[in-house]
Order: C-alpha cells, then sequence, then structure tokens
C-alpha cells in the first residue's frame, strides 16, 4: 500500500516536472523588449518621430558630444563637445581676440592638429557622424510609406545636414577650395553605414563640393519655411549656408546673393536690426538671428561647456578667458553700439594682452548661441555684389549694417579691394566671437593671420599655411584601407 | 578519580542488565583511533536494527547485542568497521582514519562532490583561510589562495570589490568576470553586501567540466559562495568575534614638489619656450619668463610681483604667502576599521539553522570615504517526512558609504585633482595682494579659481579645474551610496524513489542600488545664480528570479557507481532604473523635495532571461575510475530568435591510481589521482541586453521637442560566443600528506569573440558589435602543501601556488589592430605595449628622442635610427606585457601550543605598468597649474647636460606622450595578511564556561615590495594608471569568543 502511494507521487511528479520543462519556452525568451529606444522600422513610420530624430540631431550639437553615444561614458571635454565648439576653435585662431590659458589654448596656439589630438578626430568623428544620421534620414524616408509632402520635407533636411557637414570637413580637412581641387581627402558616403560598407577612398575637394551645392540646391526646392524653432533648420537657413559655400568656391557670385537674399528677405534694413547687441547674444528670438543653439537653463543647458559665452564673459563666475586685442577695439568708433570694451583688470603695463574684454556674450545656463544671422547675409549680398562689380550696391549694403550699428556712421567711400577689405572688417566686428568668421575669410580668400606682438602668443601664419588644415585623424588611417598616413605628408 | 567511579558504574550497569536479559550479552570496550586516542562520540549500532549507542568521553561503549549479531562501529571520518559478536563480551575496536570520507566535499554546479571525484579543476578557499584576513569585499579573500584567478582592487574606497579573472581573458568585449552562485543561484547584487563571516566555503570552478552546467554564463569561471548551516543534533553554539583596527595609506601617492620648485620650474619652462621656440635671445627669454610667470599661472603665492628672478632663483625678500598641501588636506592617516559579528548555530534532530549577524564600519583613505554595513542570514533546513526535506536560506544586508570619486578621470576626482592642480593654488580665496578673502560673517572662502571677486586681476582664475575646490567638494558636497540586498532561496528536496531525488530551488534576489549626490549651492560646479546647488538620485533595483528543477538518480550496482541528472533552469533578471535630478535649492535645503528646478528625470525597465535545459551523467568504478559526461542547451533573450539557441557539451575523466594494488605496497605516493577535461562553454554576457539591435535612444531634447539619437550600428546575426576548454591535472600526495599538491594545465580557446570591431570613423561610426576573432588562454597552475612539523603541541604548514598564464590572438579581423597602448595580432596577446621607443634626450638641444624605423623602397626596415618627431617615430611590440609571467601566493602556518601564526604573501613578477599618474607629473608646464613630480629637476638646462629628462617646455610637445620612457617593471610581493592568535588553553576555557576564547592580531597589507615606487602595483589588468586612490593596510586586534 505504501509503496503504491509512493509510486503514484513519483509519477505524478515526474508529469508535473516533464509539463514544466516543456511549458511553452519560446514565449518566455521572447517576452523581453528592447526598452533602451525605438527600432527603425518605427521611427520612420510616422513623421512627428522623424521629426525627433532631427531635434536629436540638434541636441547633439549643443551638448557633450563624445564619440559613442550609448557606452554611457563621456570621453568628452569642451572644446571638444559639440558645433558650438568646433566653431569657437576657429574663433580662437585670429588676430582679433586673445586666448588666455583656457582649455582652447591649443586652438589659439595653432598646435592641435596632429593626427592623433583630440581637435582632430573630434572635427572627423563628429561631422562624419551626422552625415552619416543624414544617409539614414534619407534613404529611410524615401523607402518610407509617409505622403510625399513629409517625404520631399525630410529628405531636404538630410541633404542639408549632409551638405554643412561635408562643407565642415572641407573647410577643416583641406586647404583652399580654389588652390587646387584636384586635392582628395575627404571620402565620400551618399548612403548609411552598414557593418560591411567598406571605407571609401577620399575624393577630389571638385567632387565634395559638387555634393555639397547639389544637396543645397535640391533642399532648398523642397524645404518650407515653417519650422519648429529658431534651432531647426529649414528654407531660409539651408539658403544661408548655401550662401556661405559660395563664399568659398566664389565661382557663382549671383547664386551667393540670391542665396543670401533669400535668407534675410530681401529687406536689409530691417533684416540688420538686432536685440541682442548690448543684451548679450544670448536670445535666439531676435528676428535678426536664423539659426542659433537653444537653452532654457534646466533640461537644455550645457552648463560651462558651451562656447563662447562662459569663455567671453568675464563678469560672472567662468573661465573669463578671452580678450581683445586693443587693435582690433581701436576698429570701433566711440558712437558703435557694439564698442563694449573695456578695462577690467588694470593690468595692462606688465600683461598688456589682459587690457580689455568684452561684453558682446553674457554668460548663463539660459543663453542660446548664434550660429547664423540676417546680418552676415547682408554682408555676404555685399560682398557678392562687390565681386559682381556692383560696387555701389556692395556700399549700400554695407551702410545699412554699419548705419544701424552707428548713428554716426559714413558710407564708405572706398572702392576696389579696399572696399572688400572694408566689408571683411565689417564682417569681423559684427560677427566676432561667433563661427571663426576671421579664420574663415583667412582661409577662403588665402590671406595671412599676423597677430599683433600684444598677443599671449604671438604668431604669423602665411597665406595658405598648412596650420589652416587639420591632418586626418590616425583612427581613420588605421581603419580605412584606401587612406594610409601619407595622406598627411604634404601638410 | 574519575576512571574509577565510571569502571563501577559500569560494572554495575552490567550486572544488572545481565540480570534481565539472560539470553542477551552485555558487550562493552573502548573505541580509539589508530594512535590508541580514545574516541568519545563513536557509534556503535546493531547492523539492521535501530539499537545503537554512543561511546562516552573516554571512547568506551556499553551494548547489549546476540551472538551472531553484527555490530557496525563508525566515526565521522574513519572507516566503518563491522564485529560479529562471538562469546566474548569485551570488544575494543581501532578505528583507521578513512583517507576517502576525510576527504572534503566540495560544492560544485548544482549540487556537492568528494574532492576525489572531481574531474575537473576545482579550487577552493574555506572559512579558515577567509578568517585569517580582513576583506569587507569577501572575494578579496582568493587572492594569492587559488591559482590561476588573478585579482585585482582598484583604489582605495572601502567595499570596492575587486576585478577577478579566472584563467586568463576569455573574452574581450564581454564581461571577463566570473560567474557568481550563492547558496546555489546567480548572484546579481553588490558582493560587498556579503560579509566574510557568513561564508563557509568559496568554490573556484576554473575547467570546462565543473562549470559546464553553467553553460553560457560560465566561460569567466564560477565562484560558487556557500553560507554556513547548523548541524543536525548540534547544541546551539553561540560565536561572537570583534576587531577594531587602523589603518593608513599602503603606497600613498607620487611626490609633488612645493610652491618655490613649481614656479622655478614653470619659469624654467617658460624661459625654454621663448628661447627655443619662440627665438627669443637667451637674457629676453629670462626676462620674459620673470615678467610673465604669474600671469601664466594666474595666482602668485608670494609677496612679489614677479617671484621668480631672471637667472631663475627665488628674489630676496620673497615670502611664500600660502602653500596648499592638498595630499594631507583629504587623505587620511590612522582612520578605522571596526568589525564585529555574532552568530548563532544549531540544530535538533530534523531541524538545523544558523543565524549570523555583523556589523562593519571601515574609513577609507580619503575623506569622507567609509562603509558601514550591517549584514544578517539566517539558514534553515528541516527534514518533514523522511521524503522530504525543506530549506531556506534568507539575507538581508545594507550597506551605506561615503564614495566620494577616486577612480574615473574627471576633475573632481580625488587623485585627479592632486595630480593636477599645484600647491601654489590656495585652498582658501585670496585677494590681489595675496591675503585671504572673508565673506560677511568673516568666514574663508573656498577658492574656486573661476573668478570670485570681479576684476580681480591675480589670483582669481585658475587655468585648470575651474568652479571647483576639491576640499568644498568633498566636506560641503555629498556622495552617498545605499546598497540594500535582500536574497532568499527556498527549496524542496523529496525523495521519491531509493537514489531518485527531485530538487526544486526558487531563489529570488532584489538589490537596491540607491545613489545620491549633493552639489553645495554655494561653492563649485553647482553654485551661482544658475543652479543654487544640485541634488542628482538614482535608484536601481536589480531583481532576479531564478527557478531550479532537478531530477537526480544515483545508484550502486556492485562496484559501478552512477549519477544522473536532468536540470532546467529559467532565469530572469529586470533592471529598474529611475533618476532625478534638480537644482535651486534654499541654503541647507539638500533634498529634492526642495528644488525648484527640476533639471533632469529619467528612467528604464529592462529584462533579460535564460532558459536551460542540462544533463549530466557521472559513472564510477569502484571509485577509481571516474567519467562524467554534461550537456546545456541555453536559449538567451540577448540574441536574436534565430540566434539564440547555443548547445555545449563537455566530458571528463579521472582516475585515482593509487588505488590500484600495484602501488598498494610503496611508502612514499600515498595519493595520485589523474584528471582530464574538455568541453565548451558559451558566454553571452554583454553589456547590453539587446546587443543585436541598435535602436534609437529617447530622452534627447531640443526646443522642448522630443528628441531620438540612432546608437551606432549593430549585427543582428550576433550570436554566442564559445570557450573550447581543456584541462589535465594531478592531484598527489606524498609520505602520507607530508607533501601535497595539484599540478594543472589548461588551454582554453575562445572562438566567434564577440568584438568591438573597429570602423573608419569616415563610415559615421566608430565600431560594431561582431563575432569576430579568437583569443587562446593557456598556462600551468601549481599547489603545493606541506606539513612541515606535526606533533601534538606543534604544527608548520606551508602553502604555495602560483601560475603562469599566457594569453594569445589565435584570430582577428584584422591583420593588426592598434588599441591604444597595445597592438591586437595573431600572436600577440591582449596586453603586449605596443608604443614608440624612447631614446633619451640630446644633450645638444634637449630635445626628447625615439626611435624610428627606416624603410627602403620596398618597404623593408633597413635601419632604426633616432628622431625628435614623435609623430615620425615608429612603434614597437616591445615584448612586455602588463599581465605577470608568475603569479601566486605563499601561506604559512606555525601553531605552538596556544599560539599560531599564519602569514600570506602574494606576488606577481614580470607585468608591466605604463605610468601616466608619473608621466601626467612631469613636465606638465603645457597644462599650467598641474602638480609636478620632483623628477623634473633633472631635466635638460644648459648644451652638454646628460640627463633623461627633456627640457621643459610650455607648448606642445610630445616629450611625455605614451612610451617605453613610461613603461615600468611592475614586480611586486605583498605581506597581505598577517595574523597572529592565542588561544585560552581548555582548563581555563571551562572556567568561564566557553569552548573557545582566541585574541588575536591581524595586519592586512602591511608589507608590500615593489619594483616601481610611488604608488600601488595593483592598477589595472591592461597595465594602465587612473589615477586611482591608495589601497589601505590595517592592523587591528581582536576577539573570538564561542560558548
Amino acid at each position: 500500500m505504501k509503496k503504491i502511494k509512493r509510486h503514484n507521487r513519483t509519477i505524478f511528479l515526474l508529469i508535473f516536472t516533464i509539463t514544466t520543462i516543456l511549458s511553452c519556452s519560446k514565449d518566455f525568451l521572447n517576452e523581453p523588449e528592447n526598452t533602451a529606444g525605438l527600432p527603425e522600422s518605427i521611427v520612420f513610420s510616422e513623421r512627428e518621430i522623424i521629426e525627433s530624430f532631427e531635434s536629436g540631431i540638434y541636441d547633439r550639437y549643443k551638448s557633450q558630444w563624445d564619440n559613442d553615444l550609448g557606452d554611457g561614458v563621456n570621453n568628452s571635454s569642451p572644446d571638444t563637445g559639440g558645433l558650438y565648439a568646433q566653431y569657437f576653435a576657429r574663433t580662437v585662431k585670429g588676430n582679433d581676440l586673445i586666448q588666455a590659458v583656457t582649455i582652447f589654448r591649443f586652438d589659439y596656439g595653432h598646435e592641435n592638429r596632429e593626427p592623433n589630438f583630440r581637435r582632430t578626430s573630434f572635427a572627423w568623428e563628429f561631422n562624419y557622424e551626422i552625415i552619416n544620421y543624414a544617409n539614414i534620414i534619407i534613404r529611410n524616408v524615401a523607402s518610407s510609406d509617409l505622403d510625399e509632402n513629409t517625404k520631399k520635407e525630410f529628405i531636404a533636411v538630410g541633404k542639408v545636414f549632409r551638405a554643412f557637414h561635408y562643407f565642415q570637413l572641407a573647410l577643416e580637412f583641406a586647404p583652399n577650395y580654389n588652390n587646387d581641387r584636384s586635392v582628395a581627402k575627404i571620402p565620400v558616403y551618399t548612403s548609411p553605414a552598414t557593418g560591411s560598407t567598406i571605407p571609401a577612398k577620399p575624393s577630389p575637394l571638385s567632387e565634395v563640393y559638387a555634393l555639397i551645392i547639389n544637396d543645397l540646391k535640391e533642399a532648398i526646392l523642397d524645404l518650407p519655411e515653417e519650422r519648429l524653432g529658431k534651432s531647426y533648420i529649414r528654407k531660409s537657413v539651408a539658403n544661408g549656408i548655401l550662401a556661405r559655400v559660395l563664399q568659398v568656391t566664389q565661382d557663382d557670385w549671383a547664386l551667393a546673393s540670391a542665396s543670401a537674399r533669400a535668407a534675410y528677405g530681401g529687406n536689409s534694413a530691417s533684416a540688420v536690426v538686432s536685440t541682442n547687441w548690448r543684451t548679450g547674444f544670448s536670445d535666439l528670438s531676435d528676428q535678426e538671428w536664423l539659426w542659433g543653439h537653444f537653452q532654457n537653463g534646466s533640461n537644455e543647458t550645457n552648463f560651462f561647456w558651451m562656447s563662447p559665452h562662459p569663455f567671453f564673459d568675464h563678469l560672472v563666475l567662468s573661465y573669463n578667458g578671452t580678450y581683445i586685442n586693443p587693435n582690433f577695439r581701436d576698429q570701433f568708433s566711440s558712437t558703435d553700439i557694439r564698442n563694449n570694451f573695456f578695462n577690467l583688470y588694470n593690468v595692462e603695463a606688465t600683461e598688456p594682452w589682459r587690457e580689455f574684454v568684452s561684453t558682446k556674450f553674457s554668460f548663463a545656463f539660459t543663453s542660446d548661441v548664434p550660429l547664423m544671422r540676417k546680418s552676415e547675409m547682408v554682408l555676404i549680398d555685399a560682398e557678392a555684389q562687390y565681386q559682381l562689380g556692383n560696387e555701389l550696391e556692395a556700399k549700400n549694403l554695407l551702410f545699412t549694417l554699419q548705419s544701424n550699428r552707428d548713428s554716426n556712421a559714413v558710407m564708405s567711400a572706398t572702392t576696389g579691394q579696399a572696399l572688400l577689405n572694408e566689408i571683411l572688417l565689417e564682417r569681423r566686428k559684427e560677427m566676432y566671437g561667433e563661427f571663426g568668421v576671421e579664420w574663415f575669410d583667412a582661409k577662403r580668400y588665402r590671406l595671412p593671420i599676423n597677430r599683433d606682438p600684444v598677443h599671449r602668443i604671438p604668431m604669423n601664419i602665411p597665406a595658405d599655411s598648412e596650420l589652416f588644415v587639420l591632418k586626418i585623424p590616425e583612427s581613420e588611417t588605421d581603419a580605412n584601407p584606401n587612406m594610409d598616413t601619407s595622406i598627411n605628408d604634404d601638410i | 578519580m574519575e576512571k574509577k567511579f565510571n569502571r563501577l558504574l559500569m560494572l554495575l550497569i552490567a550486572l544488572t542488565l545481565q540480570f534481565s536479559y539472560a539470553q542477551e550479552i552485555t558487550i562493552s570496550g573502548i573505541v580509539k583511533d589508530a594512535n590508541g586516542l580514545p574516541l568519545p562520540g563513536a557509534t556503535v549500532l546493531i547492523k539492521d536494527s535501530s539499537t545503537g549507542v554512543s561511546t562516552n568521553f573516554n571512547g568506551i561503549f556499553l551494548i547489549q547485542a546476540n551472538q551472531g549479531d553484527t555490530l557496525v562501529f563508525s566515526y565521522i571520518g574513519y572507516t566503518t568497521q563491522e564485529i560479529i559478536v562471538s562469546t566474548s563480551p569485551k570488544i575494543d575496536v581501532i578505528l583507521k582514519e578513512d583517507a576517502q570520507s576525510l576527504e572534503e566535499v566540495v560544492v560544485v554546479a548544482y549540487g556537492t562532490q568528494t574532492k576525489e571525484s572531481i574531474v575537473g579543476a576545482v579550487g577552493v578557499v574555506s572559512s579558515d583561510v577567509i578568517e585569517t584576513q580582513q576583506v569587507t569585499s569577501p572575494l578579496r579573500a582568493l587572492q594569492g589562495a587559488v591559482p590561476g584567478v588573478n585579482l585585482i582592487t582598484a583604489g582605495g574606497q572601502p567595499g570596492n570589490n575587486p576585478s577577478i579573472r579566472i584563467r586568463g581573458f576569455a573574452s574581450v568585449n564581454l564581461s571577463q568576470e566570473p560567474l557568481i552562485i550563492v547558496d546555489g543561484a546567480q548572484f546579481n547584487g553588490n558582493l560587498n553586501t556579503i560579509s566574510q563571516d557568513q561564508i563557509k566555503s568559496i568554490s573556484v570552478l576554473k575547467d570546462a567540466s565543473s562549470s559546464a552546467l553553467y553553460g553560457s554564463r560560465a566561460a569567466n569561471g564560477v565562484i560558487i559562495i556557500t553560507t554556513k548551516t547548523g548541524n543536525i543534533n548540534q547544541e546551539p553554539k553561540v560565536s561572537i568575534r570583534s576587531q577594531i583596527g587602523v589603518s593608513n595609506p599602503t603606497i600613498g601617492i607620487h611626490n609633488l614638489v612645493e610652491p618655490e620648485g613649481y614656479l622655478k620650474l614653470t619659469w624654467q619652462a617658460l624661459k625654454n619656450t621663448n628661447q627655443f621656440t619662440n627665438n627669443q635671445s637667451a637674457t629676453e627669454a629670462a626676462q620674459n619668463a620673470t615678467n610673465g610667470l604669474t600671469g601664466y599661472l594666474g595666482y602668485n603665492p608670494y609677496n612679489v610681483q614677479n617671484p621668480i628672478d631672471t637667472n631663475g632663483n627665488l628674489v630676496n625678500g620673497a615670502n611664500l604667502l600660502w602653500q596648499s598641501n592638498w595630499e594631507d588636506e583629504v587623505i587620511r592617516q590612522d582612520y578605522l576599521r571596526t568589525n564585529h559579528n555574532v552568530s548563532v548555530s544549531g540544530g535538533s534532530e530534523k531541524t538545523t539553522y544558523f543565524l549570523s549577524f555583523d556589523y562593519l564600519n571601515e574609513e577609507g583613505p580619503v575623506i569622507p570615504s567609509n562603509f558601514e554595513r550591517i549584514s544578517t542570514r539566517l539558514n534553515l533546513t528541516t527534514k518533514v517526512k523522511d521524503w522530504l526535506k525543506l530549506g531556506l536560506n534568507t539575507s538581508f544586508s545594507r550597506s551605506r558609504s561615503n564614495n566620494p570619486d577616486q577612480t574615473s578621470s574627471t576633475t573632481a576626482q580625488t587623485i585627479s585633482w592632486i595630480y593636477g592642480i599645484s600647491s601654489i593654488y590656495p585652498i582658501y580665496a585670496r585677494d590681489a595682494n595675496g591675503a585671504l578673502l572673508l565673506d560677511d560673517a568673516g568666514q574663508r572662502i573656498f577658492d574656486t579659481g573661476n573668478g570670485i571677486v570681479t576684476g580681480q586681476p591675480i589670483n582669481s582664475v585658475r587655468p585648470t579645474f575651474n568652479g571647483e575646490n576639491l576640499l568644498a567638494n568633498l566636506t560641503l558636497g555629498k556622495e552617498r551610496r545605499i546598497r540594500s540586498n535582500y536574497l532568499a532561496s527556498a527549496y524542496a528536496e523529496l525523495t521519491l524513489l531509493e537514489g531518485l531525488t527531485f530538487k526544486s530551488s526558487l531563489s529570488y534576489e532584489n538589490y537596491l542600488f540607491d545613489s545620491y549626490s549633493f552639489d553645495d549651492d554655494k561653492i563649485g560646479a553647482a553654485s551661482g545664480d544658475d543652479t543654487k546647488g544640485r541634488v542628482t538620485q538614482d535608484r536601481t533595483i536589480t531583481s532576479t528570479l531564478n527557478a531550479i528543477q532537478a531530477i537526480n538518480y544515483k545508484n550502486t550496482f556492485g562496484k559501478h557507481n552512477i549519477s544522473l541528472d536532468a536540470i532546467t533552469e529559467s532565469y530572469t533578471r529586470t533592471d529598474d532604473d529611475v533618476f532625478a535630478q534638480g537644482i535651486g535649492f534654499l541654503p541647507g535645503v539638500e533634498n529634492n523635495d526642495g528644488a525648484t528646478n527640476p533639471e533632469l528625470v529619467g528612467g528604464n525597465i529592462i529584462t533579460d532571461r535564460l532558459n536551460s535545459y542540462l544533463g549530466r551523467a557521472s559513472y564510477n568504478f569502484d571509485k577509481t575510475y571516474f567519467a562524467e559526461f554534461s550537456i546545456r542547451t541555453d536559449g538567451s533573450s540577448r540574441f536574436a530568435e534565430n540566434n539564440r539557441w547555443g548547445t555545449f557539451l563537455s566530458g571528463g575523466g579521472s582516475w585515482i591510481v593509487t588505488n590500484e594494488s600495484f602501488l598498494n605496497s610503496n611508502n612514499i605516493l600515498s595519493y595520485l589521482k589523474i584528471r582530464g577535461s574538455y568541453g565548451e562553454l558559451g558566454n553571452n554576457q554583454t553589456t547590453g541586453f539587446f546587443p543585436y539591435e541598435s535602436v534609437f535612444l529617447t530622452g534627447f531634447v531640443n526646443e522642448s521637442n522630443p528628441g531620438i539619437l540612432l546608437d551606432g550600428i549593430s549585427d543582428i546575426n550576433l550570436e554566442w560566443e564559445k570557450i573550447e576548454s581543456l584541462n589535465i591535472g594531478i592531484d598527489f600526495n606524498l609520505f602520507k600528506g607530508v607533501l601535497s599538491g595539484t599540478i594543472d594545465y589548461y588551454n582554453k580557446e575562445s572562438v566567434d569573440l564577440i568584438l568591438e570591431k573597429p570602423l573608419a570613423p569616415s563610415l559615421g561610426v566608430t565600431n560594431i558589435l561582431t563575432n569576430v576573432g579568437s583569443i587562446r588562454n593557456y598556462g600551468w597552475e601549481f599547489s603545493l602543501n606541506s606539513k612541515n612539523i606535526d606533533t601534538e603541541s606543534c604544527t608548520w604548514t606551508t602553502g604555495l601556488n602560483f601560475s603562469l598564464d599566457k594569453n594569445e590572438w589565435t584570430k582577428l579581423p584584422e591583420e593588426e589592430t592598434v588599441q591604444a597602448s597595445k597592438l591586437w595580432k595573431v600572436g600577440n596577446s591582449l596586453f603586449d605595449f605596443y608604443i614608440r621607443e624612447w631614446a633619451g634626450v640630446d644633450p645638444a638641444d634637449g630635445q626628447g628622442m625615439w626611435y624610428m624605423d627606416v624603410t627602403d623602397a620596398n618597404g623593408d626596415v633597413v635601419d632604426k635610427v633616432t628622431t625628435k618627431d614623435y609623430d615620425n617615430a615608429t612603434r614597437y611590440d616591445q615584448n612586455k606585457t602588463s599581465l605577470p609571467d608568475i603569479q601566486g601566493g605563499f601561506t604559512s602556518f606555525v601553531k605552538y601550543k596556544q599560539f599560531d601564526l599564519n602569514v600570506l604573501f602574494n606576488f606577481s613578477f614580470g607585468a608591466y605598468l605604463l605610468d601616466s599618474d608619473y608621466s601626467g607629473l612631469i613636465d606638465p608646464f603645457q597644462f599650467p597649474g598641474s602638480s609636478a613630480h620632483p623628477d623634473n629637476f633633472k631635466a635638460w638646462q644648459a648644451p652638454g647636460d646628460i640627463t633623461d629628462f627633456p627640457l621643459l617646455l610650455v607648448n606642445s610637445n610630445n616629450n611625455t606622450s605614451r612610451s617605453t620612457r613610461f613603461l615600468f617593471k611592475n614586480d611586486y610581493v605583498r605581506l597581505k595578511s598577517l595574523t597572529f592568535g592565542y588561544n585560552l588553553p581548555q582548563g581555563a576555557l571551562h572556567r568561564f564556561g566557553l569552548s573557545k576564547l582566541r585574541l588575536f592580531i591581524q595586519a592586512d597589507n602591511i608589507w608590500t615590495w615593489q619594483s616601481h615606487k610611488g604608488i600601488d602595483p595593483e592598477q589595472a589588468f591592461n597595465g594602465i594608471t587612473n589615477n586611482r586612490s591608495p589601497l589601505s593596510k590595517t592592523i587591528a586586534s581582536g576577539v573570538i569568543i564561542e560558548f
């Protein structure tokens, strides 16, 4: 009897066990979902989600970029944190501003260009990362089931991103476009990377710029003007980028003028009116701003990583790092609203480079950062008119801005190169600290950067110096079978 | 007197019994061991009956039995003897020690085995070994105790868990940490929540066959922690241990120069740059250096404007106004470690229990680091019926620590700060004349070097670490970590038929990691009107549910012994994370309720699952020939559906040679076992739970619009890494235990390694995780133990264990991949240094030089010359690795009467260390403000100087870039623990009613010999330093009381 009972128990347990073992383990393993994010198939199914991908890219621009998004570790630093840092590194390379011993000191000293230095790898990896995102947008939107208007719009957005970042790469890693258009430094990709993509061989500059201009022209046709905010790229910003590109290629000034006009709206007098001068250059809502980084001080702030504001502002706790070359300061008349320089420290006897600081940028966690303004577009228009031979129109445009900034301004009486020089000086006076205007102009017009002796590191950089070009990073030459270290031999 | 009384009593009983049961005879006798000592408590049973007695204190027994009955004499650890009752009423028995049953029972995968039946490689650390050390994280006890286990504790934060590598590096990108099993279930909490006193044994499963049953997670070896239990029929035993110790940093950190020297060196660097880079005349260069010095540094700790004259000397009359010794400010000396423990264990006929309570409070070298923990445990087993046994192990632990950053490389990290900011920067703010600035209340203000007083021209803005002050961070800020761990595992074991058991176990673990940090509202990064203090809280609950159903059949057919297991396991781990950060606090408010601006929130819940089917068959013939085979199939949610399942096989055998008759007569070899095993294991321990798919990460934002970004690219075909592992070993015992040991050879090859294959960054993605590459780990492990003296009053044993481990790439996606300071190529190891080779300093100009190859037109190397251009220098395979050639431990235990002395050394030879902590302190002047090492005084100054230190410069240069200049041999021997104890003699104990009273002094990490001085030799497996805080050495005294 006892034995039978025991036997029953055994059978029961065996059945129970076998059922447990064989019970649907497929569901058990299928159930967990990757809650870390959204799969590609969902992202490109709705306009709102594609829009959020675009928003993510702007967040990337203004945050603390490093080359591995998902590893939870940040290997970056404020001088390689995003688009703002790329621009500020160009800013400190000139003569107009003097940089104290801050994190940008290596860029100030034109030292930060070796294949294993962080300026180099940042400029390369950051721009190529966004280019890949652009290619992902272009391909996936094209093959999506969205309506045609949405498709057109976002393919165009992708193309502007792609063009903008190839333009940045060409500026940083190649010599002046018009010196030799066959120089091949930049590999070009027009489809998203996969695990099996073979890294491309570098394309000649002519091809890189052809892609940039073509992308921008096509995008401008399809882009609407309306946008979610001023940190977003739409028609006017795309026109502004095209105008800048044509400032470099210098082969289609009529289109440069037209693009600049499209960007500033055609009415130069109303375009140049700015509320930001004397208020700290930190407000994106100014009608004069076309494009910028947005910050709100709470969930959207880059703290002390942002530039230029924390470096320029000497009146709040920050780096107190940027000083004004007294000779540059002397270019501003006393009635110029932009003449906001003063001697804060009174140490010019022992440290002459520390004589002047500027209050152009005031720093707070809410400070927005200008990336493109209508005044720049008006000056591009002036430059284009000059190059087209319309000096009078050029002067008028120049004076529109000058008279707005300085009530005592007098219309330029210069002609020829002197007029161009005046336009270029006005660009520096209007946009110093923003996107490296002095370096940009020196590079595209093959000008030297001759620093005055007052500088902390005085140096003369000849026109077309190799110091205008970053070397290709070691990580690329190590992993790209179509490129080796000889690519850096000539620079 | 006592004896006499006993005899009398015996006689009396014997007589009485004789009268009452005439047909039976009373048998008496003494049970003794081979040395003639009586065995109290030995069992005497009449075979096939329930009648039995125990021997008394003198080994004497008395039992009624019929003629022809068989008496069975047994005693734990001795061979059972049977004697048939004849007419004689007196039976004296001598029991022989049973070598087999004395063998410890070793906890292995899903069960226990006697040591002799193990066919694989298993190392065991018993509570005896753990007891001689003070290990806040219990696995630190493995260091130097088990060969083949490489262990590094990085940084001195108390409670830090060591990184453990068993038999090398079976994986590269996936976890290299072994699987931790606590009482049968995978442990996902923090090991420092377990106290050392609760542990009965730690088993380390090193080869495939022993760990195969854990298959998918066992690729890096398995560590099984078994906690203590009570025994059946054991009187309650109370054990109290209490110890208090004083700690100091073991090695400390590198030496640093003081302000005068610092200014002189910076002056020198400025002058050199002016003269040699900017081509100024020597006079001009010196004058400009003198004038520019304080402007370059931003601060002037002297009372004169230019404290260094044009000859590089301190000017007359210059007085130092302040000097900051950051190390003294933030690194403690003589800090406390307190540990108290009480445990009670015992058992009745059917139930056993073990209850433990442990309190630990340990301070660390960096203020205010500490670790305070209580941990409790209750282990219960009960036999409900003769066929049903139930058990429940539960533990709860809570630790709270102040955890200032000591291991990252951020600015606020303590050691980074000390190395990164020199003594010329004041702790408290100064005005332009160097006088202390005071606040409205007359108190000093922490200096944060970002311009507290607007427009102050000097002593205001530092060139480095703006907005921070380490002392303010450490004293005003808070970095608190609370770890709560609840662990319960319950099982029911049913005996279905004789030999057939079913065991069902369920374990649940809930680990709560609660991190809280407060950045002060007045000083530091979160000060200022925009922030006003920041509170960051992060809570992660890791819960693990594990269910195991196992059927085991065990039987003996004559000399054939078999054991069969069928097991199914399901495992679910869920990580549930919530994050909140707020700013805008009133002074004194330090909790998120007081935040006026909820800056950030975050959180996610994500699950990982595993489902497994296992089978194991073991067979042995006459306990001499052993064979074992196992198979396991695992499904993991970490791989896509088509690649989810992996099947892993393993097998092994062993032969106890000394059981053979031909060895019976030899007196030398007492025991010899040869074993071998081969098998496969899998690894799925990827960093993320879904490594096969790239998703668009959420949580980004722009102008209040939600943002997403794609995280890299992924390989949908990602599958299990597989480890093929061979082990051959012998266990031996010579001269009856005088010398015993184990020798193992292993060869593990990991194939289909999941690696981050580097991609050309122009693709927009820097790497992809995919199955490429193979790596091999192989080596020898030795463990030797000797009994040097073994007498009644004196025991002396020594032990030596060491391993020779090699690591080698056998397949890689690219022919050569440079991974920072290492070169990955077939034939190289994971950690072979591949860096530029330092060629010294050119005496003519003081420039550093490196070697470079000269190649001909065919690319063949025709010459090796020096270059002053670092970028042109060739990177060479240095034939030096960060892995030791040999590492191990040495122990010696001496016991003389009531005194005992135990020492444990661990050692490591042959490894190299790339000391970037040191290189950062050499010529740091291009990073103004950064601390400097006194070695900078050896720098080249004038043509003709012969030195290994190039001229100092303030412009960027590569003199301190990665090269053999900073590659140092990192041999060391460390006295890891020394325990000296005194046990009160039995007589005295009886008087106090105690069973044990032990007084001891224990010293941990008390002595270290090292080939590279300045920092702790325990840094990282890859041989790269990272500003780690020093480990502690502790001297403690303590007492153990048992009753």
